[in-house]
């Protein structure tokens, strides 16, 4: 099927509430950030919320962003990888090969996003929590890169049923983990290269969008849409 | 033109191939202290492998440390042997002659343990075949020559690959004296390695022209090598490493490094092999002449690169040279930086009286390379810590026992290997020895009688 | 391979890599480099079936409806039901981590009996026989949930009834004054429901209603909608109260006010609705039980609040003009000593702005379609009634103890003595799936299934508006052996010879859920046969009746508590902070902080994980001397606790912020021995009114220990914007 899958994040309607951040750790064995890990600043998050401060108290804002990869369609990531273990599929998706991965993290020094995580550790679970792991993802054992997939796993399951039953993939049909869980539908997805998708839609109509670090021109696929500030000076649009 | 006493051909040989015969007592103290070391860094090596990367300092997002500081510096290094033979045989510099040898060994040990340090940082080394070598033809993926990771091996196996001809064809004729002064298991190894030489003039001939061929053909290996490895970085697009700057800079301050180096090990082989004859002073003057213009032509492109960085105005490069420049620890390091590799050395070596004086000439020349890693980790690190603008993201790091062992790890390697080298192969070419014997004349110039070297080809 | 082979491949491929590298056109490179990933390989996909089943979490959210991925007889993955009118397919971040409450590695495995000091393992017959013969022999039984509701609410009610036990419900203070709160405001003690999406503006005094009040599922998905939804104007919000709190960081202004003063806040914005014209005189009088609002003047008030009088006038303004509105109040300005007052007089807010019961305004819970059958949620008891039932306990006059899910040891303070009256009580049983503190004391556990392997029949609180009733079925088999609370209590029963009125829970939830069918309303409709209504009930996830909402508003609140000024334990002069404990994003008042994934979610506004932090203003730490990780001892009348720094550039010069849900001594391996728990240092002062226990009516004093850890969080430094190159655009206009 031709797409190109994106999505659109709403910073008005995000209100940093996590949901997203859980549910792409149960969705896609995310191995549990312990407090060492954190010591250690290796945490992995696939998507992560990050705060931003502006002003002082008591003129003080805390600002939320989430942030995924961009799924750049001229991705810096991949060109830097020696072994194709990142590469592009023919739906935009930048997807990365466990088993292929060497480890030289080249790929995670040029992500201007920071959106690639590196398994310093071989990951570990409890026996019992092994029962929750998602049986069609892989678990990434330890030196190999891994990031956020768009889901593909949930787009494969679509396509395939799709083709079972002889028809087209549906907009909307089925989202990402996190989109799927966000509870003030802050995060949209689908075929940036349908005009009638519910994201192609939101993308043409806006005059929010923006996409983070769009001057770098990797072309990201995840548009951001402004938040809104009554007070924010209208000139520079920030603080 | 230099100076110095008349020497003898056989006192020549037997003096140059006394540490391959004779092994003092110092010799097995520093076999014994670099075992030591060399043991803790394959400890250290064995330790990362079961583990993994954890046991690093490194994080997310600085994905590089220490490891690669390390890799980039003995790159730097391996630019002496060319600098030394390649160069100053084309410009036929003939006080070249007693440090090409050692020079050229060093380049290949430097080579090989930069080498190592790639394939060490990545996270599963045991898988890394085909990043080189695209061994899995069923599915027809091969390495992804758009990226610097596989433009780096090519050229340091061309350059590695070319510096071992170099090295060999060099030694082709002193493999055939000692054959003809060994006996034993040396006898047979000299015998094999001499390629049947007999020192017959069309031997010399072809041994010639191939030393002159490979040096002009090495020359734009020289070049892009550390060209390359800056291009690891200048390729990438983290703000202060996306410089176009960064391929000269990176080539000069590798012969700053590497030729400084070479000074190092001048030193030490005239102390521990007795060297006075050949290792002269004039012989430091003269390098310490060419490392004076070397690092000044460093210190140009260092400053260019804060210059070009600050000329964009970009926010992004902005933040990361005010981090390197005013914020602890990179000042200091900056700091150190220039104390070590320009400030002190080269006032030092505009005065011939300390560039005769060994003792000074090692120090200083050490100080270079020590300030030359910090370089080279002032270069990589800071961009990383602050990439972009998600200052969320920022981060810092602290190099593990690990990676310190690693490091310490190296220079002991490159030591030891060179002082094996020095029992079974003669560190300073005989035949070069020789020839610039025979080359030589006396000549009355006033009332002194100097030795002097007029060639006419 | 032939070597002329493999050159010819090596040739090819280079020419061809470097030509389609050259030629890149348009988004991405050519199919050449597609190489593809094994996890779009169909033959790799595993083979198994997935199967989604519909269930509620009756615990988390307010009553959430999900769906669960089921592989092979695991369940793998939470996600919302989309049919379900609560949270309309969306969950949050603990719905999301229940799937970890099932596979827990320190899940009680059976039920134990106590050993000295440890258990040993008994089995179910023994456990049930055991605690028959108690129940048959004690004088004084009492049975103590959290709050609880349909079917376990008939089950527990007909059991302590069966065993003359009293029933006591252990709920986080803070809703018991809401519940108050509502009792008198709206007339009924249920939790309400806001109609965002049609609201023009939210007040929220220290509600922290996107991250952990009561439904923040349900308001966030309002919230969604009110921001950037359907109809065309963006919905503002505005935040009053002494922390900025994850929801405060999305308002469009916040406004620090002095812990306590949210209730003359109210009634100043009162004064200006009245003032401006925009609700009338007379009203407003009514509303406000006859109050002259006169002497509640922005201006009178504003010294004593923390805000300017142009502040309060804004809040007014943004209420009455963008009516239909709400104003609500939580989180700490319930757990003050006039916590009742502060929530009635900011509640009291929407009859002036007349949004009671309207599009847009505050829905009164409609509850339970036949509270007779089918009870609608049993609320917390106050601190003081907690209080004289541990008179008893210390009397020794309680000789039978059995708990369920609540947690009383941790979450009250220890100035309550609950554990030593605990002590005195002969037996103890607890029916937790988990070791929590009070179950430390027990003498015999029967733990109960998590919330995936249950059966149950629960009215949601808050309900979505209109009548909701949420059925919950087991979606995988009893991960270890652990039996339903229901069943065990039934068997209990049963061993003492007395008869049930059901067979089991599940046949209790057939039945009641059965009866719903006779309602003859709402869905499911097929409601001719029985068998046919209940599977249709459990696809879709309950029983709801759309048409039952109340469109007739309450006339106005009764018997409104007068105003009063909060009162604080510990001297100003000697305890120069207020102590401001708050419940967090990830483990709300603790209740998950046994779960690996939220306690590694980083709180939304610092970031922290793992741990338990005190936040201090920038001038603040400066002025102490202390930074990020520094330990402090944070030091009440009643006790000290010992946490580390976070430098909060929003946090007031005053105001000591700590979070709850961490210090605990017990509650699995995740949870042990992690942080502090601010509670236990609370003074035991209460709500004059509700007898509620006022957790933030109490000041302390901070002292540095000269000595750090390593803060764990996920933010690296303090990151403030570049302001070149924000990350979080902004702009002016909706
Ligand atoms: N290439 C190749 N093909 C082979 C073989 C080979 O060696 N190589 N071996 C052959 C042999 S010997 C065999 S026996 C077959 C095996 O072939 P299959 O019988 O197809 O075996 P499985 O794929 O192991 O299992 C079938 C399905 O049963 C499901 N299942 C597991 N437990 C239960 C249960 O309790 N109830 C129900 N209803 N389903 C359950 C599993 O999830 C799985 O989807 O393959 C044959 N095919
Ligand atoms: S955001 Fe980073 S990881 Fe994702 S495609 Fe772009 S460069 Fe690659
Ligand atoms: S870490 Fe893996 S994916 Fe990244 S560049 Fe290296 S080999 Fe490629
Ligand atoms: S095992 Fe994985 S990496 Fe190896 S060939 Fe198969 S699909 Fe490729
Ligand atoms: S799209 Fe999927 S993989 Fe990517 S962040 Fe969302 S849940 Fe995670
Ligand atoms: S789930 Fe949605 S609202 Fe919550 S943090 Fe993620 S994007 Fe924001």
């Amino acid at each position: 099927m031709s797409a190109r899958w994106g999505m659109v994040i709403d910073l008005d309607r995000c209100t940093g509430c996590q949901a997203c951040v859980v549910a792409c750790q149960a969705e896609n064995n995310i191995p549990i950030n312990t407090e060492d890990i954190f010591h250690q600043r290796r945490a992995i998050e696939w998507i992560r919320v990050e705060r931003y401060w502006e002003g002082e108290y008591p003129n003080v804002k805390a600002r939320y962003i989430p942030i995924p990869c961009m799924h750049c369609a001229q991705a810096p990531c991949e060109s830097v990888c020696p072994v194709y273990a990142t590469y592009q599929t023919n739906q935009g998706i930048n997807m990365q090969i466990y088993n292929r991965c060497i480890g030289t993290r080249y790929c995670a020094v040029n992500c201007p996003w920071h959106v690639r995580f590196f398994n310093y550790w071989e990951p570990k679970w409890p026996e019992s929590l092994k029962h929750q792991l998602n049986p069609h993802v892989s678990v990434r054992s330890r030196g190999v890169m891994e990031k956020c997939t768009f889901c593909v796993q949930r787009i494969v399951r679509t396509e395939q049923q799709a083709q079972v039953d002889g028809r087209e993939v549906q907009d909307g049909e089925f989202t990402t983990a996190c989109a799927q869980a966000c509870p003030t539908d802050a995060i949209v997805f689908g075929d940036l290269d349908d005009p009638e998708s519910r994201v192609g839609q939101m993308a043409a109509d806006t005059d929010r969008g923006y996409q983070l670090l769009s001057g770098l021109g990797t072309d990201p696929a995840v548009l951001y849409l402004k938040k809104i500030d009554p007070d924010a000076p209208e000139e520079n649009g920030h603080y | 033109m230099q100076e110095r006493h008349p020497l003898k051909g056989e006192a020549i040989t037997k003096e140059l191939l006394r540490p391959l015969n004779q092994t003092p007592m110092i010799f097995w103290v520093a076999v014994i202290i670099l075992g030591g070391i060399l043991t803790a860094f394959a400890f250290a090596v064995g330790w990362m492998f079961y583990w993994g990367l954890g046991t690093t300092g490194l994080n997310t997002p600085i994905f590089w440390g220490f490891m690669i500081t390390n890799f980039v510096f003995w790159i730097g290094i391996s630019h002496a042997g060319v600098m030394i033979s390649a160069i100053l045989r084309l410009t036929q510099a003939e006080w070249r002659r007693p440090v090409t040898r050692a020079a050229e060994v060093m380049t290949i040990f430097s080579l090989l343990t930069a080498m190592l340090f790639p394939f060490l940082h990545t996270g599963r080394p045991w898988r890394t075949v085909y990043w080189v070598f695209p061994y899995d033809f069923d599915r027809g993926i091969w390495p992804d020559p758009r990226g610097p990771l596989v433009w780096d091996p090519a050229a340091v196996f061309t350059y590695l690959t070319g510096s071992t001809l170099f090295l060999y064809t060099t030694l082709i004729p002193d493999m055939a004296l000692l054959r003809d002064r060994s006996t034993g298991w040396r006898k047979t190894l000299y015998t094999i390695l001499a390629l049947g030489w007999r020192g017959n003039e069309r031997q010399w001939k072809l041994q010639l022209v191939a030393g002159i061929l490979l040096s002009a053909l090495i020359l734009p290996v020289f070049v892009s090598v550390h060209s390359i490895v800056s291009w690891d970085f200048a390729v990438s697009l983290i703000p202060v490493w996306h410089a176009s700057i960064f391929a000269p800079y990176f080539v000069i301050g590798a012969v700053h490094s590497g030729v400084s180096a070479v000074i190092t090990l001048m030193a030490l082989m005239r102390w521990l092999f007795g060297f006075h004859n050949y290792l002269r002073e004039e012989h430091f003057d003269s390098i310490g002449r060419l490392l004076v213009v070397v690092a000044t032509g460093w210190m140009w492109f260092f400053v260019l690169d804060i210059i070009f960085a600050m000329f964009t105005r970009d926010p992004r490069e902005l933040v990361v040279m005010e981090q390197r420049i005013f914020e602890w620890p990179y000042a200091m390091l900056l700091a150190f930086v220039f104390v070590f590799a320009y400030i002190i050395p080269v006032p030092v070596w505009m005065f011939q009286r300390f560039r005769r004086n060994i003792k000074i000439m090692f120090w200083t020349s050490l100080m270079v390379n020590v300030g030359m890693w910090a370089e080279r980790y002032w270069l990589i690190l800071p961009g990383l810590e602050r990439k972009f603008e998600f200052t969320f993201m920022w981060s810092w790091y602290r190099p593990s026992i690990v990676e310190l062992t690693l490091v310490f790890g190296s220079f002991a390697l490159v030591t030891f290997l060179l002082l094996l080298f020095s029992k079974i192969f003669p560190p300073v070419a005989v035949w070069e020895e020789m020839e610039g014997v025979n080359f030589a004349q006396d000549i009355q110039v006033g009332k002194r009688t100097v030795h002097a070297t007029i060639r006419e080809e | 391979m032939r070597r002329r082979d493999f050159l010819k491949l090596l040739t090819v491929s280079t020419t061809g890599a470097v030509l389609f590298t050259g030629c890149k056109l348009g988004g991405y490179p050519d199919r050449e480099f597609q190489k593809q990933s094994p996890v779009e390989h169909p033959a790799d996909i595993p083979f198994g079936r997935d199967n989604w089943y519909a269930t509620a979490m009756p615990a988390i959210g307010g009553g959430l409806g999900v769906i669960v991925r089921v592989f092979e007889g695991r369940a793998k993955k939470i996600e919302g039901n989309p049919d379900f009118p609560l949270n309309v397919g969306k969950t949050g971040p603990r719905a999301q981590a229940i799937v970890q409450e099932l596979y827990h590695p320190d899940r009680i495995d059976g039920p134990m009996r106590r050993n000295g000091n440890s258990f040993e393992s008994i089995s179910w017959s023994d456990a049930t026989a055991e605690v028959a013969q108690l129940v048959s022999n004690a004088s004084s039984p009492v049975l103590v949930t959290e709050p609880i509701s349909g079917a376990i609410a008939r089950v527990a009610g007909e059991f302590a009834e069966q065993a003359g036990a009293r029933h006591a419900v252990y709920e986080p203070d803070e809703y018991v004054v809401l519940r108050a709160a509502m009792q008198r405001v709206f007339g009924t003690d249920r939790f309400p429901a806001l109609d965002l999406p049609n609201s023009g503006a939210i007040v929220s005094f220290g509600a922290d209603f996107l991250h952990n009040w009561i439904s923040p599922v349900m308001f966030s998905v309002g919230y969604g909608e009110f921001r950037q939804g359907g109809n065309g104007t963006r919905g503002s919000y505005y935040h009053v109260g002494p922390r900025l709190s994850d929801s405060a960081a999305s308002a469009d202004r916040w406004y620090p006010c002095s812990p306590g003063s949210e209730g003359h806040i109210a009634l100043a914005v009162a004064y200006t609705l009245v003032e401006e014209g925009m609700a009338s005189e007379e009203r407003a009088s009514e509303v406000y039980g006859g109050l002259s609002l006169g002497d509640y003047s922005p201006e009178d008030v504003a010294a004593d609040t923390g805000l300017s009088a142009e502040q309060i006038r804004e809040i007014a303004r943004e209420l009455g003009r963008n009516a239909p509105s709400v104003a609500i109040a939580g989180g700490s300005a319930a757990a003050h000593t006039n916590g009742l007052f502060n929530l009635c007089a900011v509640f009291a807010l929407n009859y002036l702005t007349e949004s009671v019961n309207t599009e847009g305004g505050i829905l009164t819970n409609t509850g339970s379609p036949d509270p007779d059958v089918i009870p609608n949620k049993i609320g917390g008891n106050s601190f003081a009634e907690w209080d004289e039932l541990i008179e008893e306990m210390l009397a020794g006059d309680v000789d039978l103890l059995m708990v369920h899910k609540a947690n009383p040891v941790f979450g009250m303070p220890a100035a309550s003595r609950f554990q030593d009256a605990l002590d005195q009580v002969s037996t103890v049983v607890s029916f937790s799936s988990f070791m929590d503190e009070t179950t430390r004391h027990a003498d015999l556990i029967l733990p109960d299934n998590t919330t995936l392997e249950q059966w149950g029949l629960d009215v949601p609180d808050p309900s979505p508006g209109f009548q909701l009733v949420s059925i919950q079925q087991p979606v995988v088999e009893p991960f270890v052996s652990s039996r339903n609370f229901g069943d065990s209590l039934i068997r209990i029963s049963n061993d003492a010879g007395l008869s049930f009125t059901w067979s089991s829970m599940e046949n209790a939830v057939r039945e009641l859920g059965g009866a719903l069918g006779g309602v003859g309303r709402g869905l499911p409709e097929e409601a001719s046969d029985p068998r046919e209504f209940f599977v249709a009930m459990q696809t879709q996830g309950g029983w709801w009746d759309e048409e039952s909402m109340t469109s007739d508003a309450p006339s106005g609140p009764e018997d409104m508590p007068s105003p009063a000024e909060p009162q604080f334990t510990g001297d100003e002069s000697e305890y120069d902070f207020y102590l401001l404990p708050f419940p967090t994003n990830s483990y709300e008042y603790g209740e998950t902080a046994n779960l690996p994934w939220l306690q590694g979610l980083p709180d939304p506004i610092t970031t922290a994980v793992w741990t338990t932090w005190v936040e201090l203003n920038p001038n603040t730490a400066d002025d102490m001397g202390v930074q990020l990780g520094d330990i402090v001892r944070i030091e009440s009348p009643n006790g000290s606790i010992e946490v580390p720094v976070y430098v909060n550039p929003a946090a007031p010069p005053t105001v000591a912020a700590v979070p709850i849900g961490q210090g605990h001594t017990e509650y699995t391996h995740y949870a042990e021995d992690r942080g502090a728990n601010p509670i236990e240092i609370v003074a035991s002062q209460t709500d004059s009114e509700t007898g509620a226990l006022a957790w933030a009516a109490t000041r302390v004093r901070i002292e540095p220990l000269n000595r750090r850890e390593r803060f764990p969080r996920f933010e690296r430094q303090l990151p403030f914007q570049l302001e070149e190159n924000p990350i979080v655009q902004v702009t002016r206009d909706a």
